[in-house]
């Protein structure tokens, strides 16, 4: 199992700051990108649309499509601080 | 070229004390940008805004970019940058960004582009709410993955320009 914490309005999924997803012998971010699409499908806002517009890393860099997999990463949408 | 960043839920003093921000001796300016908490956008009150923020990425970005001014405008340069996360009231300080140089052009100059680097890259979000009590994440900017030992790579498909550029506001994200 890994862990994916949410931010922004990716919060508005559920009460608690993260999900625990199986890969399903996922192995890239760009599959985790499609299990985490099947997961939202039934969410009360757009959020696969939220998704294709985020990106997924961990705790030093915004990773690619083609990164492999870790035990806990982060989902971020578009950014709007300042 | 010293550097602080923090994004933390602490309120930002007025003064930022010496341990974290000094200019060196032979510089002749420090310019202070204070981010406030506004009450109106796009024509609706704002009552109170909220920031959350994925930390340890934030902090790591805010190095980066302070790393990108250093080498454009000098390596002597000191920077302190500070962002708040919570929920803060009208009128207080969501961001600081202080910046001292021997002369002040380089200081306006990697001040601003700090302020405009961080609002497009630091993982960090603001939720408005209103006076009506309804409460929205704000749209924003989309981040994407770099690859440092090449250029830049994107996790996905899009058009934008990358930091270090010109300077300039960058061209619109282009997301349908």
């Amino acid at each position: 199992m890994m862990t994916i914490r949410l931010f922004g309005a990716f919060r508005n999924l559920q009460s608690e700051p993260e999900i625990t997803i199986d890969p399903q012998g996922a192995s890239t971010v760009g599959e985790l990108r499609t299990l985490l699409a099947a997961k939202f499908a039934g969410a009360s806002f757009d959020a696969v649309s939220l998704l294709s517009k985020s990106a997924i890393a961990n705790d030093r860099e915004v990773l690619s499509d083609a990164s492999p997999l870790s035990d806990r990463l982060a989902l971020l949408p578009p950014v709007s601080g300042g | 070229m010293k550097v602080f960043v923090q994004v933390t839920d602490q309120e930002i003093p007025d003064v930022l004390p010496t341990e974290i921000f000094s200019p060196e001796s032979s510089h002749g300016g420090e310019v202070v940008f204070r981010g406030l908490v506004r009450n109106v956008n796009h024509g609706r009150q704002v009552s109170a805004l909220s920031y959350d923020s994925f930390v340890p990425l934030a902090e790591a970005t805010l190095r980066e970019i302070a790393a990108e001014a250093g080498s454009r405008w000098g390596e002597e340069l000191c920077f302190a940058v500070i962002h708040r996360t919570g929920r803060l009231e009208i009128g207080e300080a969501a961001v600081v960004v202080a910046v001292s140089s021997k002369h002040r052009q380089e200081a306006f100059a990697a001040c601003e582009y700090m302020i405009a680097e961080l609002k497009m890259r630091a993982p960090i979000w603001k939720k408005e709410h209103y006076f009506d009590g309804e409460s929205e994440w704000l749209q924003g900017h989309a981040l994407c993955g770099h690859d440092r030992a090449h250029g830049h790579v994107h996790g996905h498909s899009h058009d934008h320009t990358h930091a270090p550029s010109t300077g300039q506001t960058r061209a619109g994200e282009s997301y349908a």
